[in-house]
C-alpha cells in the first residue's frame, strides 16, 4: 500500500491549482485500475526477483512432482508461483510449443502464434498473429491465459505488468539449453516425469548419432545457408552448435556474430563438400546455387551434394531436435546413415 | 545557411580566371583518375582468401589479348578473381560514381547543399519495388537480373515521376513543392516497405540487405544490364553542364538570359534519376556517397559543372571501392553492410574538410 500513500500526497498539491484537479482524478483512477489489473489475477501470484536471475532455468524443478503451487522461473529470472496446473496456456513461441506437446501438454494449450505450425494439433489451435516476434497483446489479453510461455523478452515484461504468469523463455542456443527449456516447462505444466522421459530418449537418440561419429576427427567443409545473400549460422548458434556435435567444419567460423552474413569470396575461399540450404522454400537449389557467379567450381556443386534442409526442423530449438540432427548427420554422412536406418522410431 | 530550397545558397560566379582554369581543369581529372586505379588494384589484391597480389595481377594480366602469363594456382583463386572481387570492384566503382555524379546534378539543380539523389524517391520507391518482389511468389534470383533489381528500378522510376506530377502545377516546377512531395511520397513509402518487412515472415533479411545496400551478391550479368542506363543517364546530364553553370546564377537571371529554366530542370533531374536508380536496383540504398562527394569535389575542384561533374564521379567511385574493400576485409569472413562504412569512415573526412575549408565553400 506503499503507491496509495503517495498517491495522496500528489493529490495534496492539486488545490494550489484547480484546473488540475480533473488530471489529477484522471491519474488517480488511472493508478487504481492498475493496480487493480494487478491484482485481480487469483491463479497465480507474480513476484519479481531480480536477485533470482542468476538462478537458471532447471533449478526451479521442485523435488516433488505434480504437485502445486509450485515457483518457476524462466530464463529473465522473474519467478512466479502457479496455484494449480495451467490449463489455459498460450504459447507463442514455436520451439516451446513442439515441446509442451512433446510432453503431452498439449491438452493444456489453449492457443499459439501464427508460426507454431507443428504438431498437427496445434494448427487446430486458435492462432494469434505476430509481428515482429510479437503477439497482439490484446487478443492474447483476451483470452485471460493462466501461463504465457514467451521468447519475446518486451511481451514477458508487458505481460509481467499486466499480472499474467509468464515465462520467458530465451531461445536456446545449443542441445542442452533445450533440455533445460523441456524440464523447466514440464516443471510449469506438471509434466516433470514426461519432460524428463522426453529428455532422456532425446538425448539417446542424439547420443547414437554422435557414436556414429566417433572415428571422425575432420568432417567435411559446411556451408549452411540460410537465405541467398549468405546469412549463415555460426558455432554460437543452435544450428552451429548441432553442426559442431556432427563434427563439421562450419564456413562461418570465426565470425562474430551467431547469424552472420559472410563475404562471398570466404565462401568460394572455403570450398565447403556439403550446402545445406534452409531457403529451399524460397526458391534455392542446386541449379540456382551453380547458377551463382564463382559457385560452380565448388566441391559441394561439383559432387552435387546441396542439400535442401526443412527449416523448421533445423532452425528451430523445440520437440524435434533428435530428427533435427539425425536429418544433418544423413545430409553431411550419408554413407553412414543410410536414409533406411535413420528412419527410426 | 538556410535549406529552404530555391534559395540561392551558393554564391554566383562559376568563372574562374581564364589562365588558371586551363591548368588546373586538366590536373584534378587525371589526379581523380590515378586515385581511382591505384584504390581499385588495392582492393583487387585485398579479400577473405588469402591470393598473393603477385598472383592476382599475373591472373589478371593473361586474360589480355596477346598476353600469357603462366600461373599455376587453385581452379578457385581464378573464380574468385573474376567472378567475386573484379565484379565486385567494377560494381563500387559504378555505383559510387553514379551516386555522387547525380548528386552534383541535383545539387546544381536545387542550389541546396541538402540536394541528394534520394531527394526525389529513388531509394524508398527502389525499396519498396525490392520489398514486393522479395515478399512475392515471383522467383527471385539475387544474383541474376531477376525481378528485385528489375522492380527496385521501377519502383524508382514510379516514385519520381509520382513526386514530379504532383509537384507540377501548370508548367511551372517550384524547387520546394519538389522537394517536399519527395519527402512526403518517401515516407509513404517507406512506411509501406516497414510494414513488408515486419510482416514478410522469413523474408525479412533479404529486404534488409536491400535498405543497407552491398556488392555481395553482384555478378557481371547484372553489371552489363545496369550499364546502357547509367551511360545514356551520364551523357544527357553532361550535355547540360554548362547550362547547371548558369542556372546557379538566380532563376529568373537565367532565364533572361534564355535559359528554359523548367525543362531543363525536368531533364536533368529525369536524366540524373535514371543514373541514381539504376545504381540502387545494382547494390540497393547506400547512403552518403550522393551527398558527400559532391560536396568534397566541389571544395577541392571549385564549382564549374563541366570539371565537376566527372570529377566528382571519379571521387565517388574511388570512395565506394574503398569503402567496399573495408566491409569486406575488417571482419572477414564476415560481411559489415557497406552503408555503415560510408558513413563511419567519411563522415569525419567530410566534417573535417568543413572545418578547414570553411562552410562557406558549399
Amino acid at each position: 500500500m506503499q503507491e496509495a500513500q503517495h498517491l495522496s500526497i500528489t493529490l495534496d498539491f492539486s488545490y494550489f491549482r484547480p484546473l488540475r484537479r480533473p488530471a489529477a482524478a484522471f491519474t488517480a483512477l488511472l493508478v487504481l485500475g492498475v493496480l487493480l489489473v494487478a491484482c485481480g489475477s487469483d491463479s497465480a501470484v507474480v513476484t519479481a526477483s531480480p536477485t533470482a536471475a542468476a538462478s537458471s532455468a532447471a533449478t526451479g524443478t521442485p523435488a516433488a512432482p505434480a504437485e502445486f503451487p509450485r515457483t518457476v522461473s524462466g530464463s529473465d529470472g522473474v519467478a512466479i508461483t502457479l496455484l494449480a496446473p495451467p490449463q489455459r496456456i498460450v504459447s507463442v513461441s514455436p520451439g516451446a510449443t513442439e515441446v509442451l506437446f512433446a510432453i503431452g501438454a498439449g491438452s493444456q494449450v489453449a492457443a499459439v502464434d501464427r508460426y507454431s505450425n507443428y504438431p498437427a494439433a496445434a494448427q487446430a489451435l486458435p492462432q494469434l498473429d505476430t509481428y515482429l516476434d510479437t503477439a497482439d497483446p490484446e487478443k492474447l489479453l483476451a483470452l485471460s491465459p493462466d501461463l504465457l510461455v514467451t521468447s519475446t523478452a518486451e511481451q514477458a515484461e508487458q505481460f509481467h505488468g499486466l499480472g499474467v504468469p509468464t515465462l520467458f523463455l530465451a531461445i536456446p542456443t545449443t542441445i542442452e539449453g533445450v533440455y533445460d527449456e523441456v524440464r523447466l516447462l514440464g516443471s510449469a505444466t506438471g509434466h516433470d516425469g514426461d519432460a524428463e522421459q522426453f529428455v532422456a530418449e532425446t538425448q539417446r537418440r542424439v547420443d547414437a548419432v554422435i557414436q556414429r561419429l566417433s572415428d571422425v576427427t575432420d568432417g567435411p567443409v559446411v556451408f549452411f545457408e540460410l537465405d541467398n545473400t549468405l546469412y549463415t549460422a555460426a558455432p554460437g548458434s543452435f544450428i552451429g552448435n548441432m553442426l559442431s556435435l556432427l563434427k563439421v567444419q562450419n564456413v562461418a567460423e570465426g565470425a562474430r556474430s551467431p547469424y552472420p552474413q559472410l563475404t562471398a569470396e570466404a565462401v568460394i575461399a572455403a570450398n565447403p563438400e556439403v550446402i545445406l540450404l534452409a531457403d529451399g522454400a524460397y526458391g534455392e537449389s542446386l541449379e540456382t546455387v551453380a547458377a551463382r557467379p564463382g559457385w560452380s567450381s565448388m566441391s559441394a556443386v561439383a559432387a552435387g551434394r546441396v542439400i535442401a534442409v526443412d527449416p523448421d526442423l533445423t532452425n528451430r530449438p523445440g520437440g524435434r531436435i533428435a530428427e533435427a540432427i539425425e536429418l544433418l548427420a544423413q545430409a553431411i554422412y550419408p554413407d553412414r546413415f543410410p536414409p533406411a536406418s535413420s528412419a527410426q522410431r | 545557411m538556410t535549406s529552404v530550397p530555391g534559395a540561392s545558397v551558393m554564391p554566383a560566379a562559376p568563372a574562374l580566371p581564364r589562365g588558371r582554369r586551363r591548368i588546373s581543369q586538366l590536373t584534378p581529372v587525371t589526379f581523380g583518375a590515378l586515385l581511382l586505379l591505384a584504390i581499385a588494384a588495392l582492393a583487387l589484391t585485398q579479400g577473405a582468401a588469402a591470393i598473393p597480389a603477385r598472383t592476382t595481377f599475373a591472373l589478371l594480366v593473361d586474360r589480355l589479348p596477346l598476353i600469357a602469363v603462366h600461373t599455376d594456382v587453385p581452379a578457385s583463386w581464378e573464380r574468385i578473381v573474376f567472378d567475386i572481387r573484379l565484379p565486385r570492384v567494377v560494381a563500387a566503382g559504378l555505383v559510387g560514381a553514379a551516386l555522387s555524379y547525380s548528386g552534383s546534378a541535383y545539387q546544381g539543380v536545387f542550389r541546396n547543399p541538402l540536394a541528394e539523389p534520394y531527394l526525389l524517391g529513388v531509394a524508398s520507391g527502389a525499396a519498396l519495388g525490392a520489398a514486393i518482389a522479395i515478399v512475392s511468389p515471383l522467383e527471385s534470383s539475387t544474383y541474376g537480373v531477376g525481378w528485385v533489381p528489375a522492380l527496385a528500378f521501377v519502383g524508382a522510376g514510379v516514385a519520381v515521376v509520382l513526386v514530379y506530377l504532383f509537384a507540377r502545377s501548370g508548367s511551372v516546377v517550384n524547387n520546394a513543392t519538389l522537394i517536399l512531395a519527395g519527402v512526403a511520397l518517401s515516407a509513404v513509402f517507406s512506411s509501406v516497405t516497414s510494414f513488408l518487412l515486419l510482416t514478410g515472415g522469413g523474408a525479412t533479411r533479404p529486404i534488409l540487405s536491400f535498405l543497407f545496400g552491398g556488392f555481395n551478391t553482384v555478378s557481371w550479368a547484372r553489371i552489363v544490364f545496369a550499364l546502357p542506363y547509367l551511360a545514356v543517364g551520364a551523357a544527357v546530364v553532361a550535355i547540360y553542364a554548362r547550362v547547371l553553370n548558369v542556372l546557379q546564377l538566380d532563376e529568373e537571371q537565367a532565364a533572361q538570359l534564355g535559359v528554359d529554366v523548367a525543362r531543363v530542370k525536368l531533364i536533368v533531374l529525369a536524366a540524373a534519376s535514371l543514373v541514381a536508380a539504376t545504381a540502387v536496383a545494382l547494390a540497393g540504398v547506400i547512403g552518403f556517397v550522393g551527398l558527400i562527394v559532391p560536396h568534397v569535389t566541389r571544395m577541392l575542384a571549385g564549382r564549374d559543372h563541366r570539371r565537376l561533374l566527372p570529377l566528382s564521379a571519379l571521387f565517388g567511385a574511388s570512395f565506394l571501392i574503398a569503402a567496399d574493400l573495408l566491409s569486406r576485409t575488417v571482419i572477414a569472413p564476415q560481411e559489415i553492410p557497406v552503408g555503415i562504412v560510408t558513413a563511419i569512415a567519411g563522415g569525419p573526412f567530410f566534417l573535417y574538410l568543413l572545418r578547414t575549408r570553411g562552410a562557406d565553400r558549399l
